[in-house]
């Protein structure tokens, strides 16, 4: 049998296509018009429709077996075996569902614990220096340690010992500031010091007003909800409530010991000395150094 | 439509064509099965799945055969040797019916690998294009090699039947 035909005939490719219905419309369109005009293509048509159907026959005297139905139950199992691992790792992987988990760990871990705070934080603060922009500060303060933006402000340095001014150390604190860590001996008339010290809830602050003449005002700004009593030293200052928190009024003879409590929930005060610049101090329980100074004898002294 | 569904669907179907294509039951589900798993992991994007699943199937097949190449060799040289799926020796009314049957399994384990997955993809009822995908040739190419196997497995039966008669 010779299916192989000629080039100036239909080929045998094509007539299997034709057969099988594969040629497009317009080859199909050709072959018909060929096939009724060429007696040898279609008699090979013939040949091959006749051996196709011979070998349908034939291959149907294969025995027509179904499946093992144990063979096919495990097969069915082990496409839902690999069906459930894929659902459980999803369509990209397990590699991006763990990077995806890790970094959601991580973001928790920052946000949702004080070291991770602390250590984000530290981070903004490390990147901006000491003038962070606002969003950065906003950031910091949302993440509750908007000390570290104080801490990166350079602190005022305690000024010289001032000439006639009281060398005497200040008397012990009221009985709420027992907890508070002694202060080591401040040059009189100086910087005097400011001492935190954990209260409960609280956080005291106390300090001491020895100045070398005029006045100052301590502003104890934002913590409306403080509260502060003369320890000792009393020379006619006074703890004075404000809309914005307490208003520490001292004259030049000033003597007096503070100690002010304020919920440990403010993170910082600011503290205006007469009309120079605010200065931010932290209440941080977490600081190391329970001491903050402020700077006293600056040009607002009147 | 879901993998389970498409199980249901195409099993059957694909065991047949498998056990035909290797007359061996066992590679026979061993491909299908593969295939399957292959369909959940690796879901075809643009093509049939019918399709798809009859060329992966045909592939593991294709590997699976030149992995125990040796062996296939021995049974493809020896018609009298190859298997006849899980047809066991019948009664004596079938000696003849068994000897077609050994006959045609022989025919066709002669035929090339890639005559053999044609032509019965093409009994299956696939378009040239998705043989073409199965087998690694072009659609043009398909229509030359059913030519050409139904050639060569038809002069063989047709001689063999005169025989049986």
């Amino acid at each position: 049998m010779n299916l192989l035909a000629g080039s100036r005939h239909t080929s045998d490719e094509d007539l299997i296509r034709y057969m099988d219905h594969q040629l497009d419309r317009e080859a199909l369109r050709r072959t018909s018009l060929h096939l009724r005009s060429c007696p040898e293509c279609a008699g090979r048509l013939e040949q091959l429709e006749r051996a196709s159907s011979s070998v349908s026959r034939w291959l149907d005297e294969l025995p027509v077996e179904m499946p093992d139905p144990n063979k096919r139950a495990v097969a069915l199992a082990a496409m839902e075996r690999a069906r459930f691992r894929r659902s459980a790792t999803g369509p990209l992987g397990t590699a991006w569902v763990r990077i995806a988990a890790g970094f959601f760990l991580l973001l928790g871990l920052g946000v949702g614990t004080s070291p991770g705070r602390a250590w984000m934080a530290q981070a903004v603060v490390r990147i901006y220096g000491g003038e962070p922009s606002p969003i950065a500060a906003r950031l910091v303060e949302w993440l509750g340690e908007g000390e570290r933006l104080v801490d990166a402000t350079p602190v005022p340095a305690p000024a010289k010992a001032a000439s006639g001014v009281d060398s005497e150390g200040v008397g012990p604190v009221g009985a709420r500031a027992d907890s508070v860590p002694a202060a080591a001996p401040v040059p009189p008339g100086s910087a005097p010091p400011v001492r935190f010290g954990p209260a409960g809830p609280d956080v005291e602050l106390a300090f001491r007003s020895i100045q070398d003449g005029g006045s100052a005002t301590l502003w104890i700004r934002e913590v409306p909800a403080a509260n502060g009593q003369i320890t000792s030293g009393l020379g006619g200052e006074r703890l004075v409530p404000t809309a914005d928190g307490l208003e520490v009024r001292n004259r030049r003879d000033s003597r007096a010991d503070y100690v002010v409590t304020i919920p440990t929930r403010f993170r910082f005060v600011r503290v205006r000395v007469g009309d120079s610049p605010e200065v931010l101090i932290p209440v941080s329980k977490s600081k190391r150094e329970w001491i903050w100074t402020i700077n006293l004898r600056t040009s607002a002294l009147e | 439509m879901n993998a389970t569904q498409l199980f249901l669907q195409h099993y059957d179907g694909l065991y047949r064509y498998l056990v035909r294509l290797t007359g061996d039951s066992d590679l026979a589900a061993d491909a299908a099965q593969e295939a399957f798993v292959r369909l959940v992991e690796r879901p075809p994007q643009d093509r049939h799945v019918k399709a798809w699943l009859f060329a992966v199937a045909t592939n593991v097949v294709r590997d699976t055969a030149r992995a125990r190449a040796r062996w296939l060799t021995l049974l493809m040289g020896s018609p009298d040797r190859a298997p006849v799926g899980d047809v066991g020796p019948g009664p004596e009314q079938q000696v003849e019916s068994d000897e077609r049957i050994r006959v045609v399994r022989g025919a066709l384990d002669r035929l090339s690998w890639k005559e053999r997955t044609v032509l019965l993809m093409r009994e299956e009822g696939f378009a040239h294009h998705e043989i073409a995908d199965a087998v690694g040739t072009t659609t043009g190419s398909v229509g030359t090699m059913i030519a050409r196997a139904l050639a060569k497995l038809s002069a063989e039966l047709a001689s063999t039947s005169e025989s049986l008669k």
